[in-house]
Order: C-alpha cells, then structure tokens, then sequence
C-alpha cells in the first residue's frame, strides 16, 4: 500500500511538473509581451469597450475624413477604396491617372478570386481578375471554356499571372457614379450611422428616417433625434455643428475633450481639424458632418441575390469589437494559463523529493535507449522544425540561391529571430535539454550505444595484440584514412578545376595540393616506419619489465643508440641493477641477523645449562631451610623461562627472514585443534576457564607443518587462558565456507588493552606493566609460524573481547 | 655399581655440575676439557660412557667422538648449544648415540646415562637370542607372552587399557592411528569425541616409558591425523 501510494506520488509530482512547466513555457512569450507593452495602451486594447481603443480613434478620424471629402465632392474621398470581400471573392476599388482620358482620375474595380466558378462570376460583373497564382482551383480546360465565352484574348492569363492585376480594368464610369456606387456600399453598414451636408443640404446619411429628406434644405437639425430607437448609438460626432469648422465628441450623452490645448501633436488622441495648427479650407467649412457609432456593433449582412449574392460588413466597428474581444478573452486565458502554471510549478517545488526520484527514473529509462537515436532526435527535432516552421526560411533560401542573392545578416536574423519566438520551438527545445541534461546526469559513464559494443570488440581484439602491434594497426589507420582523404580531396579539386576554365592561378593552386598531396604521403611513410622502430623497442622495454617482475635481474635491455626509448631503457636498467644491489644487500642482512641471534642465543645457552644444572643440585640438597628451598624454586621457574625465551627468539628470527624449514603435509585442521585441546587439558582445567568449541566432525583438510601448528594453537590457547578475566568463557571455533578453513579464539580481556597496540609484534604484551607470564613472542610466534605455513593470522580487538582469526586455503 | 662415566666440557661449571649430579647416581666421574684430553683418559681408564660437548678447544666434540668410535664401541652422548636439526643428524651420523642439547634438564641428562649405560651392560646379549614374540623397539621391547613391556630391560608397570594401548603401536611401529581407531580398537566401541581419553592415556604411558616425557621419543603425536609408536634403531 505504502509503495503504491510513493509511485502515484512520484508520477503525479513528475506530471505536474511537466505540464506546469509546459503550460509556461508555451506562454511565456505572450507574457513577456504582455508584461513589455504599455499598461494604459493594453487596457484599452483588451477593455470591455471597444470605442476606447486607439484603432477606434483612427477609424472615426479616417471617416470624418472620408465624409468631409464626400461633402466638398473633392477628390479625396477615399484613398485606396473600400475592401469588402465576399466569399471567396475579394473587390477592390481604387483609382487611377488616366492619362488618355484627360486629366482625370477613373475608378475602376477589380476580384481577386480563387475558384473557377468565381473567376466566371467576376467576368460576368465585368471586373479584371487576377488569378491567385498556385491557390487558384482552375483546370486549362475551365480556363480555356471561360476565356471562349467572354472572348478573352490568349494574352490575358499569362499577363495576370504576371502579377500585372487590373491591366483588365473596368471602370466604373466617372467620379459621381464611382461616388453613387461607393456610398450605396457605405450605406451598408448599420453601425454607422451619418449625415452629409453641404451648403445646408442634406447630400448623404443612412439614417432610414432622414432619407426622405435628402437633396432638401436641412438646417441645424437635431441628428441624434433621427437615429433609431431600436438601437443604442452612444458615440456621436460632429463637424462644423456651430459653423467653426471644429469637432464635437460626445459619448453616453458626455462631451469628450476633444482638443485637450488646442494644438495637435503626435500625442493628440484626435485627429480631427480644429486644433490651431490643423485648420479647414473655406469650402470645406460649408460641410455639416454627423457620424454615430453603435454601442454594440453588429454584423450585418444584406442579400443582394440578384447582383452577386450576401454581401456583408465584415471589417470596421464590428470586426474591431470582435478583435478586442479575441483579444480579450486571449488575455484571461493567458492569465489563466500562467496561474495553473506557477501553481502546478509550486506543486511541483513541494514535491521536489519525488519529483527527484522521478528524475531518476526517466533519466533511467533514456539510459537504456541507445546513444546514437539519442543523439539523431536532440538533432533532428530542431531540424525538423525548421522544415515544418521554418519553411519560409528554407523557401527565401532557395529563391536567394536561385536568384544568385546572398541573404544579408538583417535578413537572416530576422528570420532566424522568427523561427526562435515560436513557442512551440521554445517549449519543444527545452524538454529536449531538459531530458538531454537529465540523460548525462543519471547516467553518468554507463552508456548504451549500437556503436559500443563494435567498438569494444574491436579493442577487446587489440588487447590481444602486443603493444608494438597495437600501436603499429593504430598508425595504419590514421595514415590509411590520410591517403584516402588526400586522393578525394585532389580528385575534388580536380573536378572543381575541369569544370571551369584554366587559369594560371587556377593550376598553381592545383600543382600546389598535389604537391602537398605527395608531401604528405612522404611524411606518412616516414612517420610510419619511425613509430614501426618504436614500437619495436616500446615492446622489448615492456617485454623487459615484465622480465624483472618475474624476478630476472640480471639480464639487461640493450636498445640502438639512436633509439628514441634510449634513455628510458638506460634508466630502466639502472633500476633493474639498483634492485638486484638492494636485493643481494637485504639477504645478506638477513642472513647476517639470523646468524647474529643464532649465535647470541648460543652464548646464552651455555652460561644458562650452568644455573639450570646447578639450580637442580640446589633442589637436591636436603638440610636446606624452608626459604633457601622457595628461593630455589624461583630460580629454577626463572631459569626455564628464560630457556624457553632463548629457543623462541631464535625461531622467531628465524621466521622472520622467512629461514624457518617447514613440512607441509595434508592434515586434518579440526583434528589438529582437538588434540591440541586435549594436549593441554591439564593446563585447562588448572586455569579454572571454561574453553567452548565448536569444530565440525567432518574433516576440514589443509596443507600445514602440524608441529608448527600445534605451537601457533599451543600459544593462542595458552595466551587465552593467562590473560582471561577470570571465571570468563574461551571460545575456539572452527568453520569451513568451501574455501577456507577460519580457525576462531575470542576471550575476553582481564586488563584493559590499547587497541593501538599490534599484538603479534614481538615483544609486545597486552599489559607494558606486567612482569610475570609470558614473554610478548607467543603471538608474534603464532603469526610468523603460520603465515610460514601459508596461512593468514589476525588479530582484533572489539572493547575487551580479543579475537584472534587463522585462515588457511581449503584443499580437497 | 661404580661404572665409570667420562665429562667432557670445556666449561668447567658445567663439568662440575654434570659430575655432581652422576656422583648422586652413584657413578664414577672422570672429567675432561678439551677433546686431546679426552681421548688421553679414554686410553688410560675403563670408561663405561662418554658425555661430551662438541664446541671445544684444541679437539672438538665431533672429532673426538669419531676418534674414540675406531677403537671403542661405547655408549657416546653429545651435548651441544645448537639444537638445529641438522646439527643433531650430523652428531649421530659422526658415531655419537645421543644428543642432549642445551640448556638439558639434568634430570633427563642422567635419566638418559642410566639407559644407555643399561643397555650396554646387561642387555647387550638380549637381542643376540631374538624371538618371534618379542618387538624391539630402541630402549623399549614388549613381550607378547607375558604382555609385559621393558624400558632398558626393566618391567614398565602398565594399567590393562595402557597395556593394549601400547601393544597396539609396538605391533604397529611407525604406522599413525588416528584416536578414533586407538579407541575403537582398544575399548571396542563407537567413541564421540575420543581425543582426550586416549590423550590421557597417552601422557601417562609416556610419563612411564620416555626420559623426558615433555619431548617425547617414542610416543609422539602426529598433529592434525593421530599418534604413533615411532620406529627407533636398535644401538649398540
């Protein structure tokens, strides 16, 4: 339950992380604009009114403009035409100079259209139409029908692909009808609503009840009480109300100031006349101009079946609200996004621990996908990428090439820099690092890879080869490689050369890397045959080495004068003959010290055999007093220590510089401890311990010298029971684990012992202070007599629990 | 009995003190320090037995002893301060009958002398008349008849169970027996653990028949597999 309940946890802290991180990541760069752009302006653009909006401004500005152009009759009007599209087809007026006609400028209208049944109605109107090149769904044969129909010359369709549009104008006729037809459009757009007077005669409006009064005398009307009821407009305008040839703004029945100090500025939020500096003509100041605009625009679509079907309003007020809007709802789904995000990220911060483990888990599981599709994906999601959104890119590329441009650096970056700001670029590239730097911190050193295991057969097979060869095969390689690399590259160059003309810079250039070419094949071969002689000696100076570990001291490695390993095969020889210096000098010594205490151990033998002889004459004497006899007692328990004292240290020096004579033989380890017990019984039971053992019944054979053996459990036991605390338990155990025999004696301490201390170093005892008992050799024997067996000896101390541990090699 | 014993040391102390602890034996001491001595006073005096040490001046102990072997056939123990094994093959390879090295127990010293002198004197003709139920054995010889072992020629008194202990190593010289098969053989029954029963037995037979039954020479124990009755010559 509780491991269930630890994995839901890893798995949740591990999701929350990724979708927080997601969520912000792809939203980062709409918060980074959000937070970058200027807080009044951004306010208004995602406000609940639209009206606040600077375009909205700009809009009501363009159409005062437009009416007062409509006013005045002048020229004007209207600067590139109202764009009202239909679907599928897009209508486009706009003017030009007709030179032919006089000076005069003609309107004329044209369709952009993309279907073939479009490109039939835009000739029925009359209109020039441009085919949209690579988008247009007309077959040749639907072309070639339309074009018999309406009796459009050969030429026509290649000059509109041409891109040359409205070479086929139609034009609608003379300024006063191009004025009828566009204000008829115009009209169209009930939200807003407006009223043309010149000279005190209403010209134009689309208010439905001052229609009939258009053409009549109309002064100083009350605009606002003719707009219709059904509908709210808040926002009104006027020009020229009072004859000044200024601007009165009024919103939700509120004037707005609308000049702020008279003067116009790039600041101003107006741009209407009547500021100081933005003044009106005379004629124009014969215009009366109201324009009103709905509080909640709404889209209107009329059906002008009869002429070219539903015509709507799609563009102005009413896209502008529905933009904002977008715009707004945007933003709160943004700030949405952005909350969940640093919430979920919070999460994840409090489950940081198990989001570690998961981590550990992933980075894992990349672990055991190869390195290689690894390494492919990191670089090929970018790269694909760029296919997918950097298409363009890729398409100006082309073009550039094609066109024989080069691309400079402003351009590039512009669409590099495009590329970058793409979220979902953003989001895709850090996951990839993400769990890119999460792959190489997990699996550190462990790599999976298709390449690895070729490669370490490859080296396994090396291995096997003696290091002049190895280096030889090496230095092959990269020279192989050289030769191939330089034939191709002078092939390259040769290519390059013959497909052009021949210059004499040209075949310099191509001498020169021939030239080279060879140079480098010379160099090779040299290099080549030089790392040949080295190896060479590299393999007899190893080969050397591995001689003097096997002991050969004598022989010496003779390489050719010039050599390059000459002086480290001098060197090496002058170790070889160091070592066999040191060597002959430390055996000397050897011999030398087990000489000296050979002989020591003799001089004291003899005055010894004297005091012991004598000692024992002493006990035989009969009338002596009570004391003289205790006395002669201790001097013969003296006299016997020191006797066994003497034949220990000989032994001991002897083991020491590894001269003692053992006889190894097969025996029986258990059987060997058990006689040993019951050799020393007597001294057992004397010595009031109790000595436990657990040594098995089978037989536990070892190759040892059993007389030497018998003195190293002899001594253990012995030192077990003199420095027990007393009434306290000795343990000797025996254990077989297959291959080895563990002999075992664990007893607790009397005095208190420095675990400092070595014990098997001769002469040392547990306690400096003590005077009586053993000599300090019994361990010291212990140890040298079996590791001269071939055994381990080892000796720990936990508090006052001494345990001493022998191992020898099982043998069958 | 007043047999004659010959001390040679170059150490007179320890001449002394070898010939004060035979004296007490009721031997009779001749001394000697050097090996030229020696051989003077083996010449002149009918020595029964040799003590001698092999480091000496003028002649040394080896030397000597092979001297007197051409003419003498008499009981020689070396003593020396080398108790290398070595040293002890070459002082018995040289003619000498026993090495006792120092520092000896005097004890075992004069225990040794009264065996050899034994042997030499009153048992030389026993093995002259060899019998098919008699196991020689160095200083030790048992008789099947009469179940009855002899150190020196002297009875040894053994308990029944030590008895057919010792009958079952002298049938079975130099042949090792691990304790179970001793105790198999001799209490004739399954043992559990029979090491320290037969041990027991062991060091008191060996307290009866060795010189120093610390380092014994008949009776030995073969650490890690069993005993065993050592095979020893037969001197003289």
């Amino acid at each position: 339950m509780d491991t269930k309940w630890r994995k839901l946890r890893i798995i949740v802290s591990f999701t929350v992380f990724f979708v927080g991180m997601t969520l912000l990541l792809a939203n980062f760069l709409s918060m980074v604009s959000l937070i970058g752009s200027n807080p009044d302006r951004l306010k208004s653009r995602i406000g609940a009114d639209y009206q606040e909006q600077s375009d909205f401004r700009q809009y009501m500005s363009s159409r005062l403009e437009e009416l007062l152009g409509v006013a005045t009759g002048g020229k004007g009007w209207n600067n590139y035409g109202v764009v009202y599209s239909d679907d599928g087809i897009t209508y486009y007026y706009d003017r030009y100079y007709d030179g032919y006609y006089g000076d005069e400028w003609r309107w004329y209208s044209w369709a952009e259209a993309t279907e073939a049944q479009e490109v039939e109605r835009a000739f029925d109107e009359e209109l020039s139409v441009e085919v949209v090149e690579g988008e247009a769904d007309i077959s040749k044969e639907e072309w070639d029908e339309i074009q018999r129909e309406y009796g459009i010359p050969d030429d026509t369709l290649d000059a509109i692909r041409g891109g040359e549009y409205g070479t086929k104008r139609n034009v609608i006729g003379d300024q006063k009808e191009a004025l009828e037809a566009y204000m008829k459009e115009y009209a169209r757009d009930k939200n807003l609503r407006y009223a043309v007077i010149y000279q005190g005669k209403l010209l134009y409006t689309n208010m439905e009840q001052l229609e009939p009064k258009v053409g009549e005398e109309l002064q100083n009307p009350d605009f606002q009480g003719y707009l219709p009821a059904e509908e709210e407009y808040n926002f009104c305008m006027w020009f020229n109300e009072k004859g000044d040839g200024k601007v009165r703004i009024s919103k939700d029945g509120e004037d707005l100031d609308v000049y702020g100090d008279g003067v116009y500025t790039e600041d101003s939020l107006w741009y209407v006349p009547g500021y100081t500096n933005f003044s009106v003509d005379e004629s124009t100041k014969d215009a009366v101009i109201f324009i009103a605009a709905a509080k909640h625009p709404k889209l209107y679509i009329t059906g002008n079946y009869s002429e070219s079907g539903t015509v709507s309003n799609w563009g102005g007020l009413y896209q502008m609200q529905q933009r904002q809007t977008y715009r707004r709802e945007r933003y709160l789904a943004v700030k949405w996004k952005l909350g969940i995000a640093l919430f979920l990220l919070f999460l994840a911060v409090l489950l940081r621990k198990d989001k570690r483990q998961a981590d550990k888990a992933i980075g894992r599981f990349l672990g055991h996908i190869w390195l290689e599709p690894k390494c492919l994906l990191f670089a090929g999601i970018p790269l694909v990428f760029l296919f997918t959104g950097g298409k363009d890119l890729l398409q100006e590329l082309i073009w550039i090439y094609e066109d024989g441009w080069y691309m400079g650096a402003e351009e590039l970056g512009f669409y590099v820099g495009r590329l970058m700001t793409g979220s979902s670029f953003l989001t895709a590239a850090f996951w990839m690092v993400y769990l890119g730097v999460l792959d190489l911190r997990i699996n550190k050193g462990n790599r999976k890879s298709l390449l690895g295991p070729v490669i370490g057969s490859m080296r396994t097979k090396e291995l096997k080869l003696s290091v002049q060869k190895r280096m030889v095969e090496r230095n092959s390689r990269v020279f192989v490689f050289a030769v191939l690399f330089g034939v191709f590259f002078t092939f390259l160059v040769y290519l390059t050369c013959s497909h052009f003309y021949w210059d004499p810079l040209r075949m310099v250039l191509l001498i020169f890397t021939v030239l080279w070419g060879i140079c480098l094949i010379v160099a090779g071969v040299w290099n080549l045959r030089k790392n040949k002689e080295l190896a060479r000696d590299l393999g007899a100076l190893s080969d050397q080495i591995g001689a003097i570990r096997e002991g050969n001291l004598t022989e010496r490695l003779i390489l050719p004068e010039d050599a390059d390993l000459q002086s480290a095969a001098e060197n090496l020889n002058e170790i070889q003959q160091g070592m066999e210096t040191a060597l002959r000098e430390q055996t000397k010594s050897e011999r030398m010290k087990v000489e000296l205490v050979a002989n020591v151990s003799h001089d004291i033998k003899t005055p010894l055999t004297s005091i012991v002889s004598y000692v024992e004459l002493l006990k035989q004497e009969e009338d002596l007093p009570e004391h003289v006899k205790e006395y002669v007692q201790i001097l013969g328990e003296k006299s016997e220590r020191l006797r066994t004292m003497v034949q220990d240290v000989f032994e001991v020096s002897k083991a020491a510089s590894n001269q003692l004579p053992v006889n190894l033989e097969r025996l029986d380890l258990g059987k060997l401890l058990r006689q040993t017990l019951a050799d020393m019984n007597v001294q057992i039971m004397e010595s009031g311990l109790a000595v436990r053992t657990r040594i098995p019944e089978a037989p536990v054979m070892i190759m040892a010298d059993g007389q030497r053996l018998y003195r190293v459990f002899q001594n253990l036991i012995q030192n077990a029971l003199k420095y027990s605390l007393s009434g306290s338990r000795v343990f000797l155990t025996l254990t077989d684990d297959g291959s080895v025999a563990v002999a075992n004696i664990k007893n607790t301490s009397g005095v208190e012992l420095d675990d400092n201390v070595d014990f098997t170093e001769r002469f040392v005892r547990g306690d400096e202070s003590r005077t009586d008992g053993g000599s300090g050799l019994g361990l010291s024997i212990a140890r040298s007599f079996t590791e001269a067996c071939g055994g381990t000896f080892k000796v720990e101390l936990n508090a006052d629990l001494f345990t001493v541990t022998v191992e020898f090699p099982k043998i069958s | 009995m007043n047999e004659c014993v010959l001390v040679v040391d170059d150490d007179r102390e320890i001449v002394k003190a070898i010939g004060l602890l035979l004296e007490k034996e009721g031997y009779q001491v001749l001394k000697a320090y050097d090996g030229m001595e020696a051989l003077k006073i083996v010449a002149e005096h009918p020595v029964r037995l040799i003590i001698m040490d092999v480091m000496m001046p003028k002649l040394d102990g080896l030397s000597a002893v092979m001297k007197i072997r051409e003419r003498k056939n008499l009981p020689i123990i070396v003593l020396s301060a080398k108790s290398e094994d070595t040293d002890k093959v070459l002082g018995l390879s040289m003619g000498a009958d026993d090495y006792v090295s120092k520092p000896f127990n005097p004890q075992e010293l004069a225990a040794r002398v009264k065996s050899h002198l034994r042997r030499y004197t009153s048992l030389g003709d026993i093995h002259a008349q060899q019998q098919a139920d008699v196991i020689h054995n160095g200083r030790l010889c048992y008789r099947m008849e009469e179940r009855m072992l002899y150190a020196d020629g002297e009875p040894v008194k053994l308990t029944a169970t030590e008895t057919r202990i010792v009958e079952l190593l002298m049938r079975n010289r130099g042949r090792i027996f691990p304790a179970e098969e001793i105790y198999q053989r001799v209490w004739e029954e399954e043992a559990f653990a029979p090491e320290n029963t037969v041990m027991v037995h062991i060091r008191r037979i060996r307290e009866k028949i060795e010189l120093n039954p610390k380092e014994p020479e008949y009776l030995k124990v073969v650490w890690g597999i069993g005993y065993k009755m050592e095979k020893v010559e037969n001197h003289c």
